[in-house]
């Protein structure tokens, strides 16, 4: 029990800190540093770049359990400290005092009803998901290569789903993704069951971290609304209830949020995709290069061209024909 | 030719009608947002709403999904492509940018107009479908390991314990939910098969199938499931020979097995529960 709550609070404390500082960072750059909420998602998609750097390498190393974690270790421990005083210095250059806070009009009384009825229904579903009570890991083996990694085996030479060696292989493209090798370092790090920490621990971590990207993306359409805080804590309800309405066929996406949150898929419709569309929303067209990154790490995607890709191209090119239109018609 | 198009093309109109309950309101909502904005719209948000709308008129070509394949060299699945439309993100925003507009164009106008029943209307439309569209719950898939029984769950576990005289872990041929629930327990577990064996999603991402023998073994365990158990005999035997050392049978006669030549052992994890019988080759291998 304590060693999980030391896993949680692991996840959380290097998920904000370097996300905080990546956000900080970019503010420099951009003139917006994002909030808490927008730092904890970034620090969750580079948990995943940095899950993904150590599996690559321990794949072309030896392939064992045991390097990967002490490579993931290391490495979030010194990011972990990096990041925590970057935070602190990045915080004292860029901080403003609360001379400098902009004078923000009080909320009216029903912007505080529907932020409580958005925080209830989070927490709702974020103890729903939590709970594992609506699994399903139809077309999904991340838990049983995660279990298959804690053999002491070299990854990826025994079939997770019967414990034999494979009988035709794995394409590289398939052993790149991070996940399980995440989950299973996770796991034995802490000495936590691998079945607690794919489908309660995680699944918690990757919908609390998605709806921060949602709150985010409110705060950047609704930022100068008059009722912000209603619209904002609409859009976080207005979400959820699209969940629950795609949730109906098991490959649709509210489906895939509510039964296997623990899954590529699930993060890039629920996560990587919400945060996508709040940093190209904020114009940040570089940063919002790394959710797409992400989706290659985790996702089965050709060759890391993934949906994040399309809709980032989409979403791009719209916006650049709409300024060029815009441009001629002044002109 | 043309019959696979027009099956792929109503797979697809199946696919919309089910995507409906959320993909209707969401489209429907962008829409009426800019139409009700007009110049003052948000220009990403008529952006967000474009590229959803180009992603589902490509996705209704069925052609498509064969297009990318030959491209990416990767089986995008039908259902696989609806992923290129940022459907909740997309509903979202655009519900509430539309409630924001229609919020405030009510404050504005001092007189109700005909066009105020109209926008309430429309706002209890989406919530109905909404409503009804989250009423549904997809059937679960196959084999969920988290819904095995008690008394399965026992049955694996002691299962998983066992050992080889030489020390090695011994290759478990057993029911469906046994055999899921085994591979998340303990990564040491073997089986004859896996998941993949009943899981078509799993079989479409692996190279190489199961042979005709093994998938003949695992329909003759669910012939034994439902009650067929006069024919445990002949599975275990082929399953021996396809190289099972253990086999965990539920509810069969221990000793129609012993008869056979096996050595039973019976297992019960309570009053009036099945018996499940482990048998093994009586070589002594299993001790």
């Amino acid at each position: 029990m304590f060693k999980t709550v030391l896993l949680v609070l692991f996840l959380i404390m290097i998920t904000f800190f370097s996300g905080r500082t990546i956000c900080l960072l970019s503010g420099m750059f951009s003139g917006k540093r994002g909030d808490f909420f927008s730092s904890f998602t970034a620090g969750s998609l580079f948990l995943i770049c940095l899950s993904f750097a150590s599996h690559f390498l321990t794949l072309f190393r030896d392939g064992m359990l045991a390097s990967e974690k002490k490579l993931l270790g290391f490495t979030s421990i010194g990011v972990f400290t990096v990041c925590y005083f970057a935070f602190v210095i990045l915080k004292v250059m860029s901080g403003k005092t609360s001379k400098e806070k902009k004078e923000k009009q009080k909320p009216a009384r029903s912007a505080f009803v529907f932020l409580t009825i958005a925080s209830l229904l989070s927490i709702a579903v974020s103890v729903m998901i939590a709970g594992g009570f609506r699994l399903d890991s139809y077309g999904d083996e991340i838990l049983e290569t995660t279990v298959s990694f804690m053999n002491g085996e070299r990854m990826f030479s025994l079939d997770p789903l019967t414990g034999l060696p494979y009988r035709e292989g794995v394409p590289m493209k398939h052993m790149m993704l991070c996940l399980p090798g995440l989950y299973a370092v996770l796991s034995d790090a802490f000495s936590t069951r691998p079945s607690l920490v794919v489908l309660h621990i995680m699944p918690c971590f990757w919908f609390v971290s998605g709806l921060f990207a949602f709150i985010s993306l409110s705060e950047s359409v609704f930022r100068d609304d008059k009722d912000a805080l209603m619209k904002r804590s609409l859009l976080v309800i207005a979400a959820v209830a699209f969940v629950f309405a795609s949730d109906t066929v098991f490959y649709a996406q509210g489906y895939s949020v509510l039964s296997s949150m623990w899954t590529g898929n699930a993060i890039r419709c629920w996560v990587l995709i919400p945060f996508m569309l709040y940093l190209l929303f904020e114009k940040k067209y570089i940063f919002a290069l790394m959710p797409v990154l992400c989706e290659a790490f985790i996702c089965r995607t050709s060759f890391g061209i993934g949906f994040c890709a399309f809709i980032y191209a989409g979403y791009t090119l719209i916006m650049l024909i709409g300024r060029r239109s815009k441009c001629s018609e002044t002109s | 030719m043309l019959r696979d198009l027009v099956m792929d093309a109503v797979t697809h109109l199946r696919e919309c009608m089910m995507m409906s309950a959320a993909l209707l309101p969401a489209l429907f909502a962008g829409v009426f947002y800019l139409k009700k904005s007009g110049l003052k719209a948000d220009s990403r948000i008529k952006a967000l709403v474009i590229c959803s709308a180009v992603a589902l008129i490509f996705v209704l070509i069925p052609v498509n999904a064969a297009v990318l394949r030959i491209l990416t060299g990767t089986y995008y699945d039908a259902p696989d492509i609806w992923n290129t439309i940022p459907l909740i993100p997309l509903g979202a925003v655009c519900t509430v940018a539309l409630f924001g507009t229609l919020l405030s164009e009510s404050a504005g106008s001092e007189v109700k107009s005909a066009g105020t029943k109209e926008e309430i209307a429309l706002i209890l439309f989406f919530a109905a479908v909404l409503l009804c569209g989250s009423l549904g719950t997809a059937h679960p898939g196959a084999s969920e390991a988290k819904d095995i029984n008690v008394n399965d769950r026992k049955i694996a576990e002691f299962a998983a314990e066992k050992r080889l005289i030489g020390g090695d872990y011994p290759v478990i041929l057993a029911t469906d939910d046994i055999i899921a629930y085994l591979h998340t327990y303990s990564p040491d577990v073997r089986t004859l098969y896996g998941r993949d064996m009943w899981d078509g999603r799993l079989t479409k991402n692996r190279y190489g199938t199961y042979s005709d023998m093994l998938v003949q073994i695992h329909s003759d365990m669910l012939r034994i499931e439902e009650g067929e158990t006069d024919i445990a005999p002949q599975v275990c035997l082929r399953a021996f020979e396809a190289g099972a050392d253990m086999i965990i049978l539920p509810g069969c006669d221990p000793v129609t097995l012993k008869d056979a030549g096996y050595n039973v052992v019976g297992f019960s994890v309570g009053e009036d529960v099945p018996l499940y019988s482990i048998v093994s080759v009586s070589d002594g291998r299993l001790p």
